[in-house]
């Protein structure tokens, strides 16, 4: 499965209060209230058991978990630096 | 989780006891009764190196790990009965410091830290506003760019140390249409133009902790102390708030186990119906739990200095520890003032004022509210 389809997968099981909930790739997580200020933290937990990175505090920002497509491109680059 | 403290850890736990001893419990009652904040003592506390425990020497501190620092704040909180000062002292490491070491560029560090550490400036935090408490990233206090400035509107309440700080740590959103990640951290100080502060605001109990609001009416704040980068706030803030969970609560150990050591030895001189008062189980099974409570709490927060140590967070578990901790201690005074009868009410005997501290506990970085809500997210409810 593609990173970005197991990033939807996550958010939809772990992060999501509607486990049925369809997220475009390009759709506002934070505008839409899917991705709060708690959901981030297990995100970010998320995004380390899943792929073995370290997520930097300072790397919290809306460039890298603004949408889907943000978080694929952010997860990409970390895993090119591992 | 490795609990065998080196001799030198416990050296500087023994000597953070002496010095509170020696150096900061004079007039107590009278400085809570007047509500009196001392710069002196706040200066000894850092010459003795409180203020410095875990940063580097280039900044003035002592470089020590996370379990070393919550042992000398232990050490700290049974030696010294003014919990107002090491709230305040902690309030300013946790929530200033800390985050200008994680995340501060190195003029911004080489600027503050050193003088921070020793005692030479105070600093505050301001996130909470009149209209956001618990919703703290609701806030509405707003930032924007304008050439080499920032230009800050807003208020901010509940800010501690703020009638005495030097420099502040304040949470502004850039870009309110990004929600919680438009929030931005500023480093502002107090001769900025368009900051003030507003007066003390009178409070139930550390009251040698002196809190107010702060005002920002077109505040200009130079581009260079923004702290992180834009939109980095909430980070910047959780980051924080897990450093004060899980340091600030030990001092509380130390003052657990000091009201602990006091509730005995009364209960043994205590004499009622011709017997020491510890010789009753109504009293003993309080002791009991007051000592269960002191062995539980420590458990946790050393797990909690286990875990940063080893990576650096500790979501969870700082939330328990909060939770826990600040409960365990308002019971613990309430048992206290119960097993000292109409003495534990009076001002004298110092066990009221314990219990005024400690309800403030179950509020400050997160109530405990917050804490079974972050707890029960993080468990998948």
């Amino acid at each position: 499965m593609a990173i970005i389809d197991d990033l939807e997968d996550c958010i939809r099981k772990e992060i999501s209060t509607d486990k049925n909930i369809d997220i475009e790739k390009d759709e506002d997580l934070i505008g839409l209230g899917i991705i709060d200020s708690l959901a981030i933290m297990k995100l970010v937990d998320c995004l380390e058991r899943m792929y073995g990175i370290k997520v930097l505090d300072e790397e919290i920002v809306p460039e890298n978990f603004q949408t889907l497509n943000s978080i694929d491109e952010y997860v990409k680059s970390k895993l090119s630096k591992k | 989780m490795e609990l065998e403290f080196s001799e030198e850890q416990l050296e500087l736990k023994k000597g953070a006891v002496g010095f509170a001893q020696k150096e900061l419990n004079e007039k107590v009652i009278q400085r809570d009764k007047d509500a009196v904040f001392s710069r002196e003592l706040w200066r000894k506390c850092a010459e003795f190196g409180i203020q410095g425990l875990p940063f580097p020497e280039e900044f003035g501190g002592s470089g020590v790990d996370i379990l070393t620092t919550m042992l000398a704040m232990e050490g700290l909180g049974y030696g010294c009965k003014d919990s107002g000062l090491l709230f305040a002292i902690n309030g300013q490491m946790w929530t200033v410091q800390m985050p200008i070491f994680t995340f501060g560029s190195d003029d911004q560090k080489n600027t503050y830290l050193p003088k921070l550490c020793s005692g030479e400036m105070i600093g505050a935090h301001g996130m909470t506003e009149p209209e956001s408490g618990s919703d703290a990233f609701s806030l509405q206090t707003s930032a924007k760019l304008d050439g080499d400035h920032y230009i800050l509107n807003g208020t901010k309440t509940f800010s501690t140390n703020a009638p005495v700080a030097d420099v502040f740590i304040i949470f502004a959103n850039v870009a309110p249409q990004n929600g919680f990640m438009g929030i931005t951290a500023f480093i502002v100080e107090k001769k900025f133009p368009g900051f003030s502060v507003g007066k003390e605001i009178s409070k139930m109990g550390l009251k040698t902790a002196p809190m107010a609001e702060l005002f920002l009416e077109d505040c200009k704040v130079p581009v260079a102390n923004r702290l992180g980068r834009e939109g980095n706030g909430v980070a910047i803030f959780d980051n924080a708030i897990e450093w004060e969970r899980s340091c600030i609560l030990a001092t509380l150990l130390g003052a657990m186990e000091r009201q602990l050591e006091t509730c005995i030895r009364y209960a043994n001189e205590r004499r009622q119906f011709n017997q020491s008062i510890g010789k009753f189980q109504s009293i003993s099974n309080k002791i009991v739990d007051m000592k269960v409570r002191l062995e539980t709490s420590k458990l946790i927060l050393y797990k909690v200095g286990c875990l940063k140590k080893a990576h650096g967070k500790a979501t969870m578990d700082a939330a328990i520890a909060k939770l826990y901790l600040s409960e365990a201690w308002v019971k613990s005074c309430l048992d206290a003032i119960q097993i000292h009868g109409g003495y534990g009410y009076t001002t004298e005997f110092e066990l009221e004022r314990d219990l005024r501290d400690s309800v403030a506990s179950t509020l400050y970085s997160g109530t405990s509210e917050i804490q079974r809500n972050i707890i029960a997210r993080l468990l998948g409810l």
